[in-house]
């Protein structure tokens, strides 16, 4: 069990201190019915395909991952090392559940699973990201998703 | 939806709908190769779909069993097989030759864990481990050495670099019997390694480095916090 007062210091006092967007708007929308949904992941693991450019530190650029990807081709160039990367190194999916999304599908849980997901590196001023998300938020529209699943590291 | 691992960064960005897991960093659907585990955590997160007032933040009520760290009445973790050298080497053995003859020892398993999961997260760097570790030694007589990627900046090439010789150690000790934590590990890596000790000795070489940036690669992308005891910083 991981909670942030069990981090042991110095990790919990850098996560403390973090500095986090303070968002106000907080847009929550309604959408049709999870059976119809079409779900995307976007993760900011730091996760490219093989053939891929790499990230670098500080990168607020993000790459596209296909639906139809080698998932066991992914490889991870995250510029933070402190987190555990030996969960992902025995199972994509625990950071990048593209087979669940797969099954979901499969078993009518969910609508379809998106064409395109979307890889940044997390460890980037978030402020710098902004550009690349909004668009992110384009090409998901073209690509019909109404639903993302955020996955972090 | 958002998977979050930190409750407390969540509650002030305020994502529409975040599910708030217990799990380690590094570990959003809680535990690898468990179908059934992750995909109770991604339905947990598609449900939040159904609200439309925002923004929610749900805990997820299961814990992933203990990652990290080992309970106080379980046996330690040890390393399987012997890294040490053997008893005829000189006591003068170079750094050079201490890191291949480990690397040798270790290739078997790794050759093993990639057959046995059909795959590797070594590739970072495009490198050959025997280049990547050539080039991160070259780094130890305080020379700034040329990038050996085609496109790619020396300091991006060594933390690549560093990424993947990280992560074929950890490959090849999870094909050895018993289940090592990600706190197993790291301890041994850092701690036990000759690969543990040049990242060390490359730390304290970029921190006297002139250069700002490569100050920055010794201060925060080669050693994780919690590992930094095995040789503290003046």
């Amino acid at each position: 069990m991981v909670r942030l007062a069990d981090v042991p210091t110095p990790d919990r006092t850098f996560l403390e201190n973090m500095p986090i967007p303070e968002i106000e708007d907080a847009p929550c929308v309604a959408g049709p019915p999870l059976k119809e949904r079409r779900v995307a992941i976007v993760t900011t693991a730091g996760l490219t395909a093989r053939e891929d450019a790499r990230f670098a530190m500080g990168s607020s650029d993000y790459r596209v991952i296909p639906a139809d990807v080698d998932a066991n081709r992914l490889v991870m160039s995250h510029a933070s090392i402190n987190y555990d990367r030996s969960g992902f190194q025995r199972d994509v999916n625990v950071v990048f559940p593209i087979d669940r999304l797969r099954e979901l599908a499969d078993d009518g849980v969910i609508g379809s699973v998106a064409n395109f997901h979307y890889s940044f590196m997390g460890a980037t001023d978030a402020a710098t990201l902004e550009p690349a998300a909004a668009q992110l938020a384009g090409l998901l529209k073209k690509d019909a998703v109404d639903a993302v699943l955020l996955t972090p590291v | 939806m958002h998977i979050s691992l930190i409750r407390e960064h969540s509650e002030k960005n305020r994502t529409p709908r975040t599910l708030w897991v217990t799990f380690e960093l590094g570990r959003p659907l809680g535990v690898p190769n468990d179908a059934d585990f992750q995909r109770r955590v991604v339905k947990a997160a598609l449900k939040l779909l159904e609200s439309a007032d925002g923004p929610i933040i749900a805990d997820y009520s299961e814990d992933a069993p203990a990652a990290r760290d080992r309970g106080d009445d379980e046996e330690p973790w040890v390393c399987p097989i012997s890294l040490g050298p053997p008893s005829d080497t000189p006591g003068d053995e170079s750094m050079d030759a201490k890191l291949s003859r480990e690397m040798a020892r270790l290739a078997p398993w790794h050759d093993l864990a990639v057959r046995k999961t059909e795959r590797s997260t070594v590739g970072s760097s495009g490198l050959e481990m025997p280049d990547a570790a050539a080039f991160v030694l070259s780094f130890l007589s305080g020379e700034i050495p040329e990038s050996p990627i085609d496109g790619a900046r020396v300091d991006r090439a060594l933390k690549w670099a560093c990424d993947d010789i990280k992560a074929y150690y950890y490959e090849a000790m999870l094909a050895q019997p018993g289940a090592p934590t990600s706190g197993d590990l790291d301890a041994w890596f850092f701690g036990e390694t000759t690969a543990g000790s040049v990242f060390f000795d490359l730390q304290k070489v970029l921190l006297r480095n002139a250069d700002e940036t490569f100050q920055l690669v010794g201060k925060q992308y080669l050693i994780p916090r919690l590992q930094q005891h095995w040789s503290p910083l003046d």
